[in-house]
């Protein structure tokens, strides 16, 4: 989330185009159109209640997700335990809260590292063209030909994670292998973006005027080209969330003693059929979450399309 | 045309060899002894396991164990896994179920995908329309495990319409749910992707043409603006291919299909290398036939492009 708002505000805080005419640029034509979507103010509203969540899990309780109540497990929820119990006995509305930073570490990180690899590669792909191109374009297939979750499983299942593994590590393998996988599509999508920005006058302009391709791509390529990517890395955060959770339902994600909801999901299932309860909290959060995030990029591509208007 | 598949099909070598390449690594550097619990509960006797390293190449460099594989590989020969049976027997059984439930998968994405896509699409911004959006925004936000045990129980454990898992003879009726549970996502993907474009090409110039010289709406939709809306979708179709095999190993887990996906998972678990690149290695290949088809179709969709 946070890119797309920092790239929109970024853009709309720059002077709006030119006098009172109603000669406005693209950026703030978007955020005046944004603005007015409801879609774009509660999905930004429920980003920012996860990541509250993340970060300080206490704001929103005080009862701490490894507390077992093995006598009240699989209590319906009740005022002492509002969303009830697990079959561990666990406070299910703590752990929900506190599951939270998983998912958003997870989604979040993946997601910068694929727009950096992703965006380099693209960027390299486009703007060099020849050889350069060719030889990015072949390794973005080789990696494209590999599909995200069976390469997923493939790599938590070499490298599992055992009891004692700290937290941040866990975290960080499942990040490292949905972002080996997740850029190809952000490199194909940013090649195809600066291609088409690379022809421009003012490009030709900067080069004629003596400026490196570092600067041309720094200061002409990249703010023209960056869009589109940024957008579907924010759709793409929600679908690593997703499929970290599917990673932790095979077992192979995230591991207890971690606390997350693709864990609590996966646990839940078995209860399905007597207490849905379980089941049911964690993974409406979830959903809310990828929600969330496809919301928002949906609100700011439309903004950004002058089609839709 | 044949000059254009010959040089995509020689395009695909390099592609094919980096990905099984990764595989192969990632796969091989499983830990983990695979000798472990063969012999029962004594541990095997030390002749047995360097028989058995020297049998499955155990002992050589990546790089060497690698280059044998594809040696082999390129006579057919998928190699045998750590039980003695041949992988390629085993796919062989477990293939046609796989590719029985994403085939199915497929149709419902496209049916029911189109379907939906269209009827939103011609009516932007009415009931329908918002039905479908907001509908394929609940499925793709829902991990597909979550609906896939959710249907089971629901419409198999607790109303008995379907049957609550496959058996080994993996029936058409007996795949419906499943199959439909590893296209859900898809299906809304391709329903937002179609009515999108079809949106956009509603308004399009030479539709307003075609209505002009007066062809009835149900003709100017169906075959100038669908046709134009169609190739993103298959686009996307195609790309998919690759995440339903990957999805295959949730859905068969979950309804206990005998087919390629729980195939890979086992083998994972047992860490039976050979039989997990054998078939990686296979779906990678379907993976990029079923693309160099999809760029196959782009000519039919649209006359313009030209694969000469």
């Amino acid at each position: 989330m946070t890119e797309a708002t920092i790239v929109v505000g970024a853009e709309t805080t720059a002077p709006p185009g030119a006098g009172p005419e109603g000669a406005r640029s693209l950026a703030s034509d978007a955020w005046r159109s944004l603005k007015k979507n409801p879609i774009f103010w509660v999905s930004t509203a429920l980003i920012v209640l996860f990541v509250l969540m993340a970060i300080w899990p206490s704001l929103f309780t005080n009862v701490d997700p490894n507390a077992a109540v093995l006598k009240e497990a699989r209590a319906r929820p009740s005022s002492s335990a509002w969303f009830g119990r697990d079959i561990q006995g666990y406070d299910i509305y703590s752990r929900t809260i506190y599951g939270a930073r998983a998912s958003i570490l997870v989604g979040v990180f993946t997601s910068v590292a694929t727009v950096i690899i992703g965006g380099v590669m693209g960027v390299l792909a486009g703007y060099y063209g020849g050889w350069i191109d060719s030889l990015v374009s072949r390794v973005t297939d080789i990696f494209f030909a590999i599909p995200l979750l069976l390469g997923g499983i493939l790599f938590m299942a070499t490298f599992p994670n055992d009891v004692n593994s700290p937290y941040l590590l866990v975290v960080g393998k499942v990040v490292l292998v949905l972002a080996i996988f997740g850029w190809p599509s952000l490199a194909r999508l940013m090649r195809s973006s600066v291609l088409q920005v690379k022809p421009n006058d003012y490009v030709q302009a900067a080069r004629a005027l003596g400026a490196s391709p570092w600067r041309i791509i720094r200061a002409h390529v990249l703010p023209n080209a960056v869009a589109p990517m940024i957008v579907v890395a924010t759709i793409n955060l929600g679908v690593f969330i997703a499929v970290e959770a599917t990673l932790s339902f095979l077992g192979i994600g995230l591991t207890p003693p971690a606390v997350s909801w693709g864990v609590a999901i996966s646990d839940a299932i078995v209860a399905l059929r007597t207490t849905p309860h379980i089941l049911l909290f964690p993974s409406l959060f979830l959903s809310l979450t990828v929600l969330a995030f496809i919301m928002l990029g949906d609100a700011v591509r439309d903004a950004f399309d002058p089609k839709s208007r | 045309m044949y000059k254009y598949i010959l040089r995509r099909l020689i395009q695909m070598v390099p592609v094919l060899l980096g990905a099984t390449f990764i595989i192969f690594a990632m796969v091989f550097a499983l830990p983990g002894d695979p000798t472990a619990g063969m012999c029962g509960d004594r541990p095997c006797s030390p002749a047995f396991v360097a028989q058995f390293r020297t049998e499955h190449n155990l002992n050589d460099p990546l790089p060497t164990r690698y280059a044998k594989y594809m040696v082999n590989l390129s006579h057919g020969d998928l190699g045998t896994n750590f039980r003695g049976v041949k992988v390629a027997e085993d796919l062989k059984q477990r293939y046609p179920t796989t590719a029985k439930l994403a085939a199915m998968a497929i149709v419902f994405e496209t049916v029911i995908g189109l379907i939906a896509g269209v009827l939103a699409g011609i009516r932007k911004g009415k009931f329908i329309d918002n039905l479908v959006l907001v509908s394929t925004l609940l499925v793709i936000a829902i991990p597909v495990f979550v609906i896939g045990a959710t249907m089971q129980y629901y419409l198999g454990v607790k109303w008995k319409l379907f049957p609550v898992t496959v058996s080994s003879g993996a029936t058409f009726y007996e795949l419906l749910m499943p199959a439909f549970v590893l296209g859900s996502a898809s299906i809304a993907y391709a329903a937002r992707l179609t009515r999108t474009n079809l949106v956009e090409n509603l308004r399009a110039d030479y539709l307003r043409t075609a209505v002009a010289k007066g062809l009835t709406r149900r003709r100017a939709i169906g075959v100038h603006a669908l046709r134009n809306s169609l190739i993103p979708v298959v686009t996307y179709v195609g790309a998919d291919f690759g995440g339903l095999l990957g999805g295959a190993i949730v859905t068969e887990r979950i309804f206990n299909i005998q087919g390629v996906g729980g195939y890979t998972f086992t083998s994972l678990h047992n860490r039976d290398g050979v039989a997990v690149v054998g078939t990686v290695t296979i779906l990678v290949l379907v993976f990029l036939l079923a693309n160099l088809l999809v760029d196959l179709l782009y000519g039919v969709l649209d006359p313009r492009i030209s694969h000469d």
